[in-house]
């Protein structure tokens, strides 16, 4: 009898525990509503700043590379030590894990409080009502925006709501291997058009045998199609008339792939996508170098920091033949605010400190990208490093008096199409299976009817 | 007295009554099984269900879904990468999993006899299959198959294995042979079935090694080998990770695995609803497949006794 009832209290013993595991999965949803609780390791603290303290712990959602985890988490620790009642957990995650991660919070209702976000995907959130309006916040100065320019803010409107800030203004780059392009005597120049750049790309085969390696495809492409006056993304289609608009651009990769300058794709491929992987600063010979890169203007720092010694990187434009058309600021990450927070408020506050405050920016030092505030972008400039210096140079005194305003937030099936598409076309003309007519057509077509399908969902 | 017994008999008291379910066996057998039931119930056959309903709507996970009947599975059919992620796992799942099992087998053989040392070169060998599964290995796959990799680097080539598509697959199927642990230890231990007096009449009547092999090893194998081949080709049909990690379904989609397409259709690019429709139409054809094995059993399966 005495085995029986044991071995029954030990099977209810093994539910309980199964059953504990099960809740863990929404640990984000108990632990707002254990907000009463005050968590054991901030108890000595004590409740100078914030007062009265009721404990909120929030969590904060972003992508990037280890620098920026280091610089982030420690600006949310420092938002911890002045006030001692909030607390962060993180959720970081590589771009595409946190999307997953990020889609599949918001099936369970347990979106992170904070999230950064890219403004293409802002219309699948806000269309669910997953992200809060901001408007309210900044009507009544909750959230400060007074030191962000209108063109900004905008870029995070979405239906006539703000659901996204500006996490740090960029814009696309052509990153190059400066100490390669000077050893060899090899000139390069900002606003250079297509034939310019290959010529670039040609002299530095010749010289060095090292080769050209494309990426940001679908910025190639949204440059040739805001230079033929139009956006990329024209509501449920693609926003230009004929295939034709993206011809140059694959008709520039096969160029490269039949004179040998454009880096093998096999090589591409097999190196990964990761920041840290890419051809300019991760190679062994000539033949898996790229002497350039064409990413965001601020991860150059972080291509700086993993470049071999003595290698120093720099910037300018990416190739196009009408600059002051194709090139716009870009506010692409941005700080979201769930809808479904139970902190909101805190939330707002954090943002608003993030975003005003000399401590928090001090920390960051513009990684994402100028800070949004004109008045902590020169706070910031004064104390960056070298690398960062040149992105801030090259974003405030190079891109904008060249520019033209950015599209707004792209419709659902963007991202699709500047992921799987873009890419997807350009590697084929790379391999050699299409030509660049076809690859034109290709991404035409396709483009058009992924975002024609994506329309359906609403 | 009679009477107060039997009233007693009528109308136990509460408590006792709790405690008599209670100390019943099926009681205790029942909260054994609860674990399994509650994971089978959450974990299992709810999000099977949800899934069904989901392959039948527009849903994009974020938002709420909507009803589109089967639109999915029309599109399904019309997808021209689903017929390619459909071809890459085929072939991937005919020819890794002949390779794993012939592989097991012969290392299976190899272990079979009982000395000191047999158990530890046991144990070594299926030591990749624990660790088979995990991302560490995919990783140092990754690795040693770089254009600067190891691979390379011994061999002193320069070959793109992850970034071309002749070798991307085979690089896939390399890693899956190298995972024979489990079928080559279900190999084993029913070598060890097989009785000596059937080898022991063999001699008697002069058969030679090869021979053994053939007319009494490998018929009284079959049904073990079936056995591996339906659970190797079920994993097969189902490869996810290696593809996810390694090559992401690059280069020109040689790698792209159903699965791997199915979860970049949901999660990737938000589709979640014609991701479920590809995932019950991966269990069709799986269903299929298993069936057209079991067909096939009495053909070449030896089910008689000894």
């Amino acid at each position: 009898m005495k085995k029986k009832l044991l071995s029954i209290l030990l099977a209810c013993a093994m539910v309980c525990t199964f059953a504990a595991c099960g809740d863990s999965e929404e640990q984000g949803g108990a632990d707002k509503e254990q907000g009463e609780e005050t968590p054991d390791e901030e108890e000595p603290a004590g409740d100078e700043t914030a007062g009265d303290g009721e404990a909120i712990n929030l969590t904060a959602a972003w992508w990037g590379s280890q620098d920026r985890n280091d610089r982030f988490s420690n600006a949310f620790d420092a938002y911890t030590a002045e006030n001692p009642n909030v607390t962060f957990e993180f959720q970081i995650n590589t771009f595409s894990d946190h999307l997953t991660a990020l889609s599949a919070s918001a099936a369970s209702d347990t979106m992170p409080d904070l999230a950064m976000l890219q403004t293409d995907y802002l219309k699948t959130y806000t269309d669910a009502d997953k992200l809060l309006d901001l408007t309210p916040y900044i009507e009544s100065g909750a959230l400060d925006l007074s030191n962000v320019s209108e063109s900004v803010i905008s870029t995070g409107e979405v239906d006539g709501g703000i659901y996204g800030i500006s996490a740090g203004n960029n814009a696309a780059a052509l990153i190059y291997n400066k100490t390669l392009l000077e050893e060899n005597g090899i000139e390069i120049k900002n606003l250079m058009n297509y034939e310019e750049f290959m010529d670039v790309c040609r002299q530095v085969y010749e010289k060095t045998g090292v080769k050209t390696q494309f990426d940001n495809m679908a910025t190639w492409l949204e440059h040739l199609a805001r230079e033929n006056g139009t956006s990329l993304f024209d509501g449920n289609a693609l926003g230009v008339e004929s295939a034709d608009v993206f011809l140059p651009f694959y008709e520039m990769v096969e160029t490269g792939r039949e004179e040998g300058w454009l880096i093998d794709q096999g090589i591409q491929t097999s190196n990964g996508t990761a920041t840290e992987e890419q051809a300019i600063i991760n190679y062994s010979s000539p033949e898996t170098q790229s002497w350039c890169s064409f990413f965001n203007s601020n991860q150059m720092v972080a291509m700086q920091n993993s470049a071999p010694e003595g290698v120093e990187l720099d910037l300018v434009t990416m190739p196009c033949s009408d600059p002051s058309k194709a090139y716009y600021i870009r506010q692409a990450m941005c700080w979201t605010i769930a809808a479904g927070s139970e902190n909101v408020d805190e939330a707002v506050a954090v943002l608003n400190w993030w975003i005003n405050s000399e401590e928090a920016n001090g920390i960051i030092l513009g990684e994402p990208g100028v800070p949004a505030s004109t008045e902590m972008a020169n706070y910031v400039a004064e104390q960056l490093d070298e690398a960062t210096a040149k992105t801030f140079t090259f974003v405030t005194d190079v891109v904008t008096p060249n520019s033209a305003a950015g599209d707004p937030p792209a419709e659902n099936g963007a991202a699709q199409v500047r992921d799987e598409v873009a890419n997807g076309v350009c590697e084929r003309v790379s391999y050699g299976e299409l030509s660049a007519e076809e690859a034109a057509q290709e991404f035409f077509t396709q483009g058009n009817e992924i975002m024609a399908n994506s329309a359906a969902a609403e | 007295m009679k009477t107060a017994i039997a009233e007693k008999k009528k109308k136990p008291g509460i408590g006792e009554r709790a405690y008599k379910t209670l100390m019943k066996e099926s009681t205790a057998g029942f909260v054994f099984c609860l674990p399994f039931i509650l994971g089978f119930l959450l974990f299992i056959l709810i999000p099977l269900l949800l899934s069904l309903y989901y392959s039948l709507c527009k849903y994009n996970i974020v938002g709420g879904a909507q009803f589109i009947g089967i639109q999915n599975y029309l599109d399904v059919f019309k997808d021209d990468k689903f017929w390619k992620a459909l071809g890459v796992t085929g072939f991937y799942a005919v020819v890794s999993v002949p390779l794993r099992v012939i592989f097991a087998l012969i290392v299976a053989l190899l272990l079979v006899r009982d000395t000191k040392v047999t158990p530890i070169y046991r144990a070594m060998y299926y030591l990749p299959s624990l660790l088979g599964a995990s991302v560490a290995v995919a990783i140092l796959w990754k690795q040693m198959f770089a254009y600067d990799g190891l691979i390379n680097a011994i061999f002193g080539l320069k070959i793109a294995w992850l970034g071309e598509t002749d070798t991307a697959i085979w690089v896939l199927i390399l890693l899956s042979v190298w995972q024979f642990g489990s079928s080559m230890l279900i190999f084993v231990s029913n070598l060890k079935q097989i009785p000596s007096s059937l080898y022991e009449a063999a001699r008697v009547d002069g058969a030679s090694g090869i021979q053994n092999f053939f007319r009494i090893t490998l018929p009284l194998l079959t049904p073990t080998i079936f056995f591996n081949l339906v659970m190797q080709s079920i994993n097969g049909l189902m490869v996810f990770a290696s593809g996810q990690i390694i090559t992401g379904g690059k280069p020109l989609d040689s790698t792209l695995f159903y699965a791997l397409y199915m979860y970049n259709q949901t999660f990737a690019y938000n589709n979640a609803g014609y991701g479920s429709a590809l995932g019950w139409v991966l269990i069709v054809i799986v269903a299929l497949y298993t069936a057209i094995l079991f067909k096939t059993k009495k053909f070449w399966v030896y089910e008689g006794g000894l």
